[in-house]
């Protein structure tokens, strides 16, 4: 996530810059279809998008700020045009970084991609049999683990990430070791999203309060011990920290210039999902506050402009509301932050007509019907 | 972590130890180290952590956190002084609030 960390952004960077975010899902072919995949990714979803639109989107984030690009998907490495992609974003200055089920390092396509990338983050759900039975696919964990020797000899930085369950506290010392000893530099950890597949999966399955703590205490634990040689990157944070923090809320005395040049200090993370459809914050939110499309006829700099013009006091109320329903409820003491926006997001799902502008409205009218415009 | 597993700990009890790593977080101190004492575990908590002196003011937030029943402050460093290591205890969790 994203917003939870600066710490943790400024890490994965080369250079030591605080990173701007697009995560970009370019399609949501794979060649797994994992029972707790959050876009309902699976194979036979061929269409992607088009790379000129993404290049031509990347070239304008980066003017605004942006500069780092995490691709997953679908399995990232299944996009025709993935070489192409980092080629031309790591020449725009791009930190490439891609998630992926490593699977498929042995094909060309992959082989001549990774040169262009700066991390990769490999997704692991457990030991062999639950990594097996979460992805559907027997011998899943051995194809990774030889995806990993192939990534171990082309790339400098990579990792593991894991989608945490309510019983993963159990896991995570494995999993450091795991990650340990085979040279890691990452272990993400990212609490299940009941969202896409996992909605049918898993749904009945909570987190307790219980969980949370202890998943809380458990990573703090394994990063007094292994911090220095691993970055372990919690996406819950607890309450306490985020109280009068300006990522959070927005002060009414501390509000932020909302001009296209601040808007990658306010949304430190832009999604672009499978359709090109363009929104700050995380995948999944509502299209309420969808910023555009990446075929949109308008510059992203317009589109940002309309959206700080329409939306954004809707997107202040979201946050702040967000925020006091943290501090002032019992049980989000451990919370991720991305989860609770999204799901407060869902309010504004009715308020999409209020904002459609008048067609008479110079020329913003794009913005109402883009969405008939992606491609496929 | 075996010691999370096997103690049956209370959501009061973990919410006690996360509000305290919280705490470290939010000053700046670097944890370093852990004792958990006690049968069942967690009854008491040490942890160990480090703050450069240049940052020592915030240590002002965890000596008014009423959830350290003890802290103790070091100086170290070699061979110029330059951090404090501070040991804080969380004790009998469950009646310290």
């Amino acid at each position: 996530m994203d917003i939870n960390d600066d710490l943790s952004s400024n890490e994965t960077l080369l250079h030591g810059r605080v990173s701007r975010i697009i995560q970009i899902h370019p399609s949501l072919n794979c060649n797994l279809k994992c029972k707790h995949c959050y876009s309902s990714s699976a194979p036979g979803l061929k269409n992607g998008l088009d790379v000129g639109l993404l290049i031509n989107i990347l070239e304008q984030a980066s003017a605004i700020g942006y500069n780092v690009i995490s691709m997953s998907g679908g399995e990232p490495f299944l996009y025709k045009s993935i070489e192409e992609l980092t080629r031309q974003s790591k020449s725009i200055g791009y930190f490439n970084s891609v998630t992926s089920n490593g699977m498929l390092f042995e094909t060309s396509n992959t082989k001549n991609t990774l040169k262009y990338l700066d991390l990769v983050a490999i997704s692991i759900d457990g030991k062999e049999e639950s990594h097996d039975t979460m992805r559907s696919h027997k011998g899943a964990f051995k194809k990774m683990l030889q995806g990993v020797e192939i990534l171990k000899g082309e790339i400098k930085n990579y990792g593991f990430i894991h989608t945490l369950l309510p019983d993963s506290w159990k896991l995570l010392p494995w999993l450091t070791e795991f990650a340990m000893d085979h040279k890691a530099g990452l272990l993400h950890l990212h609490p299940l999203e009941m969202s896409g597949r996992a909605n049918q999966n898993f749904n009945g399955i909570q987190f307790t309060s219980n969980d949370l703590h202890k998943i809380y205490i458990a990573c703090h634990y394994l990063k007094t011990y292994y911090g220095n040689d691993l970055f372990i990157q919690l996406d819950l944070l607890h309450k306490d920290n985020i109280i009068d923090n300006p990522n959070f809320l927005f002060h009414q005395t501390f509000k932020p210039e909302f001009t296209c040049e601040s808007f990658s200090s306010i949304f430190k993370e832009l999604i672009i999902d499978d359709k090109g459809d363009i929104f700050p914050i995380a995948y999944g939110c509502s299209p309420f506050f969808k910023i555009g499309n990446i075929a949109s006829i308008r510059k992203l700099s317009e589109m940002i402009e309309f959206f700080m013009e329409k939306k954004m006091d809707s997107m202040i109320r979201l946050f702040n509301d967000t925020y006091f329903e943290i501090v002032n409820h019992k049980d989000f003491e451990i919370f991720n932050w991305s989860e609770r926006i999204i799901a407060n997001s869902r309010f504004f799902d009715n308020e999409i007509d209020n904002t459609k502008m008048n067609k008479k409205e110079e020329g913003y009218s794009i913005y109402v019907d883009e969405g008939l415009n992606v491609l496929g | 972590m075996s010691q999370l597993s096997a103690a049956n700990l209370s959501d009061e009890h973990l919410s006690s130890i996360s509000k305290s790593i919280a705490a470290s977080q939010a000053s700046g101190l670097k944890i370093v180290d852990w004792w958990i004492y006690g049968i069942p575990a967690f009854e008491r908590v040490v942890i160990q952590g480090q703050v450069p002196i240049k940052e020592a003011s915030s240590l002002q937030g965890l000596i008014e956190n009423e959830k350290f029943k003890e802290i103790a402050i070091f100086r170290k460093g070699i061979p110029v002084p330059d951090f404090f290591q501070v040991n804080l205890t969380i004790d009998k969790i469950g009646q310290n609030r």
